[in-house]
């Protein structure tokens, strides 16, 4: 899933937030008292990483190379439960 | 209802989904000087299943006589002789142009040294020539022709509704435009149009699978509300293996097959040709998530994949068409030459690019205006069939000639009605979750959902009782879980549409699912171990009832008319190759 924004290099061009086809980035305003993530200005904010999917396409976008995405996907546990099932455990 | 006044669109043509097909039948639509409008819910070539596809089916040449039959016969086989054969061979004919056109176009398809395309070889097909391709590439490239052809594009608004000539769902006379709302800034879009196109791709559950998690079904739903047949959906049943070392997912599986890579259990044995003794390790997603869950099930796993006499030539095409399998390779140090990797399939209730609207020749439904393509459709070609490669190209196929079709109906229509009732529903019920009660999250329904219908035993040993189940655990989810969601803004408010919309495809699935009393390609039915070609030479269509939706689907039969078709299919039952442990036989949960 989607880590991390580096936020000292993100310059809130929005192709990432474009490229996102599950909305979980935003273009917001960081760097104020209420929202101190980064240094000021406008940058791309993970708001929602439980909808991502990992498919990578706003990393492939950034132009800056800012956006950390790993391949740990998570599978959600109802669709990946099939060792209870077998007759002798397995490692 | 929302806040804002709603866009309204006029035009000839709308297409919904910018996928392959959709943009295809864009640019046809165009160029046959139609107005078209395309409603993409993401980004055209940032969005879907196309933003992986990495190899293409794509005839070498132009096939005609015995030639065609052989190639007919390959799908035919394939599908469990389920495919439409007129339709494979117009597919087959059709291809070959479609796919000149796109080289044309500068797609960059996969070359070997000297500049010749190479045409490679993936899981499916024997004779078939498949094109190895960047599906993300091949869409910009399409993109940048629908801004030069002045496709008119609206990207970001998501597809609620279709609106109908009479007003009514389902419809009498025909469908006339479509109900969307932005999903960055909830203007409602109000598209009225002479015909329109679905091309809304297959439907997934919430799995966080790479492609999966927005394309709930869209076009499947929205279709059988207007009253569209759907075909094939009891074989909505989708598998991957790919998850490696427990650790990662990644796309890439047909080319990871195509390559030639072994499938062994813990005794190293290459276990696939028990299972399929046809197409053994070149066979379809489910049947090798069954084969490594059986082996599991009786004790020789883990089972894993060996690449490692596998030409480094061939290893460097594989990154090169699906670069997240080199990506993901390198992240976790994995190298293929060197290492195997333990495999570890799941199963959900997916498309398996089998499960859809009931098209013709050009793409045409049974309801008037109403077209479609690609993989939300029942690909006739490949009823329950193996090859992934061959999604993308139907899409490509049925859009050009549904374009012409659409193109030619907009010639003959005159003014559309404006359907104030049908747009105020539909975006009312988009907005009904903007409630005060904060009962439940959105992401809790879909996963609640994703509980019932992937319990393991019904994924693997479907009888009535567990289909019946699963059906009365929807209907409770329906009734008590989803007038319960809360979404307090826009961007859970399209997430909690994704899981009404899921949810209605799963009951549309197990509804099929319990009609065929049969095991054939991705439906395994315990209570009936075996594929009968002397009662299930058919296809199972649903459609809606009548006015009131929410009763069960209409089912109709269509026997397949092997009398004028080159491919006869056996006779007889066969038993299913899958073992069954005799404890999950009767019981409805283990």
């Amino acid at each position: 899933m989607i880590e991390k924004i580096d936020y000292a290099v993100c310059d809130g061009c929005n192709a990432c937030i474009d490229a996102c086809p599950t909305g979980v980035l935003t273009l917001e305003e960081v760097g104020e008292p209420w929202n101190p993530i980064g240094p000021p200005g406008w940058k791309a904010v993970i708001r929602y990483p439980n909808d991502c999917h990992s498919c990578r396409l706003c990393a492939i976008d950034c132009h800056l190379d800012c956006i950390t995405v790993n391949h740990g996907l998570r599978i959600p546990d109802p669709y990946l439960g099939y060792e209870h099932l077998s007759d002798a455990k397995s490692a | 209802m929302s806040d804002y006044d709603p866009v309204n669109i006029n035009v000839d043509v709308l297409v919904i989904g910018g996928g392959l097909g959709g943009c295809r039948a864009a640019l046809r639509a165009r160029e046959l000087g139609a107005s078209v409008a395309l409603v993409e819910k993401a980004q055209v070539a940032r969005a879907g299943p196309m933003t992986y596809v990495h190899s293409q089916f794509a005839p070498d040449r132009l096939l005609d006589g015995d030639e065609l039959t052989a190639w007919v016969e390959e799908f035919a086989v394939g599908s469990n002789y389920l495919a439409d054969q007129d339709w494979t061979a117009m597919f087959l004919r059709d291809a070959y142009f479609r796919f000149r056109e796109l080289i044309d176009m500068g797609v960059p398809y996969a070359r070997s040294a000297d500049g010749k395309l190479k045409y490679v070889k993936v899981r499916g097909h024997k004779i078939g020539t498949t094109l190895g391709a960047d599906g993300r590439a091949c869409m910009e490239v399409m993109r940048k022709a629908m801004k030069r052809a002045r496709v008119r594009l609206f990207e970001k608004v998501a597809s609620l509704d279709l609106l109908t000539l009479d007003g009514l769902h389902p419809t009498q006379e025909g469908v006339c435009g479509a109900v969307g709302v932005h999903v960055q800034t909830g203007v409602p879009h109000v598209f009225r149009a002479k015909a329109v196109l679905l091309c809304t791709g297959p439907f997934y559950p919430r799995m966080h699978y790479a492609f999966a998690d927005h394309i709930p079904g869209d076009g499947h739903r929205m279709a059988y509300r207007a009253g569209a047949e759907l075909a094939g959906m009891e074989f909505g049943q989708f598998a991957a293996w790919s998850y490696f070392n427990k650790k990662f997912f990644t796309p890439g599986q047909a080319k990871i097959q195509g390559i030639g890579a072994h499938f062994k259990n813990s005794l190293g044995e290459r276990f696939m040709s028990g299972y399929d003794p046809i197409w053994g390790e070149q066979t379809g997603l489910i049947q090798m998530a069954r084969g490594i869950i059986t082996e599991n099930i009786e004790g020789r796993g883990p089972c894993y994949v060996d690449m490692r006499h596998v030409p480094a030539a061939d290893i460097e095409m594989l990154y090169q068409v699906a670069p997240t399998v080199g990506r993901a390779f390198k992240e976790f140090g994995v190298d293929p030459s060197r290492d195997t990797l333990t495999v570890n399939p799941m199963m959900v209730l997916a498309s398996n690019s089998s499960s859809g609207l009931r098209i013709g020749l050009d793409g045409e439904t049974n309801v008037p205006g109403l077209y479609a393509a690609g993989a939300c459709t029942c690909l006739p070609h490949m009823m329950a069939g193996i090859s992934g490669s061959a999604i993308s190209s139907a899409s490509l196929v049925t859009g050009y000639r549904a374009a012409g079709a659409m193109a030619a109906r907009a010639a003959t229509i005159g003014r559309l009605p404006r359907n104030t009732r049908q747009v105020d529903d539909a975006i009312s019920r988009f907005y009904a979750p903007r409630q005060k009660f904060r009962l439940t999250r959105p992401a809790d329904a879909h996963l609640e959902i994703g509980r019932v219908t992937g319990e393991a035993t019904f994924a693997l040993f479907k009888n009535a009782p567990r289909i019946q189940h699963v059906r009365e655990e929807l209907a409770r989810i329906e009734a008590d879980l989803l007038p319960k969601m809360y979404a307090p803004d826009l961007h859970e408010l399209v997430k909690a549409h994704d899981a009404r919309t899921y949810l209605e495809v799963c009951k549309l699935v197990t509804s099929a699912m319990l009609e065929r009393t049969e095991s054939r390609a991705e439906l395994f039915r315990a209570d009936y171990p075996f594929r009968d070609n002397d009662n299930w030479l058919k296809w199972v269509m649903l459609s809606a009832p009548g006015e009131d939706l929410a009763a069960p689907p209409r089912v109709t039969h269509w026997d397949l008319p092997f009398e004028r078709w080159p491919i006869k299919p056996p006779r007889g039952c066969e038993p299913s190759t899958y073992g069954m442990p005799e404890r999950f036989r009767e019981a409805r949960s283990a």
